[in-house]
C-alpha cells in the first residue's frame, strides 16, 4: 500500500493523520449507509402506505393483519381454514346454483307448458274446431 | 276476532317495551364503532401489530389443534 509507505517514511503525524482519514472516511460511509436505509424505508412507506389505507378501510386492514398473522402462524395446512375455504367457495357459488337452478326451472316449465309464454300470462287455449 | 285483537295488542306490548332497548343498543353499538374507528386510526401501527399477533395465535392454536 504507497500510503502505508508514505506515512512511515513521514512520521507519527502523518500516521495519525492516515487514522484520522481513515476514520473519516469509515463515519462518511456509516452516514451514507444510514441515509440510504432512511430513504428506502421511506420509499417503503410510502409504497405501501399503511397509514392511508388504515386511514381509509381501518377494518379492512385489520382483517388483513389478522390473515397475515394466521399465515405466519401456521394456519394455512389447518382442517379450520379447509372448513373455512369450503364455506367461502359454497357462499361464492351459491349466486350461480341460484342461476342455474332458475335456468333449468324454467327449461322444465317450458317443456311441460309446451309455451314460450314463461314469466307472461298464458294465452287462453282455443276451443277444437268441429267440422 | 277477540284472540287476535290480543294477540296484536300484545305484539305491540312487545314493540313498545322491546323499540328504546333496541334503539339504545344501536346507539352504543354505534358509539363502539366510532370510538375504534378512531382508535385504529390515531394508532394504526399498535392496532396492526395486535391485528398480526392476535392473527398468529389464532394461526397456531388452530395448526396445533387439528
Amino acid at each position: 500500500m504507497p500510503e502505508t509507505t508514505q506515512t512511515k517514511g513521514v512520521g507519527n503525524g502523518a500516521d495519525h493523520r492516515g487514522i484520522g482519514e481513515r476514520v473519516e472516511h469509515i463515519n462518511q460511509s456509516a452516514h451514507e449507509l444510514w441515509s440510504e436505509a432512511q430513504g428506502a424505508v421511506t420509499h417503503l412507506k410510502e409504497t405501501l402506505d399503511l397509514q392511508g389505507r388504515v386511514e381509509r378501510n381501518p377494518y379492512g386492514m385489520i382483517l388483513a393483519a389478522v390473515g397475515v398473522g394466521y399465515l405466519l402462524g401456521g394456519g394455512l395446512f389447518s382442517r379450520l381454514t379447509g372448513n373455512l375455504v369450503r364455506l367461502g367457495l359454497k357462499v361464492a357459488a351459491l349466486p350461480y346454483v341460484k342461476e342455474e337452478l332458475l335456468h333449468l326451472a324454467k327449461g322444465a316449465i317450458k317443456n311441460a307448458g309446451g309455451g314460450e309464454h314463461v314469466g307472461q300470462v298464458a294465452a287462453p287455449a282455443e276451443p277444437p274446431k268441429t267440422v | 276476532m277477540e284472540t287476535s285483537q290480543q294477540i296484536t295488542d300484545k305484539a305491540r306490548e312487545l314493540q313498545a317495551r322491546i323499540a328504546p332497548q333496541l334503539d339504545e343498543a344501536r346507539r352504543n353499538l354505534s358509539d363502539l364503532n366510532s370510538r375504534v374507528m378512531t382508535y385504529i386510526r390515531q394508532n394504526p401501527g399498535t392496532s396492526l401489530l395486535a391485528a398480526v399477533a392476535a392473527g398468529f395465535l389464532i394461526g397456531k392454536i388452530a395448526s396445533r389443534r387439528w
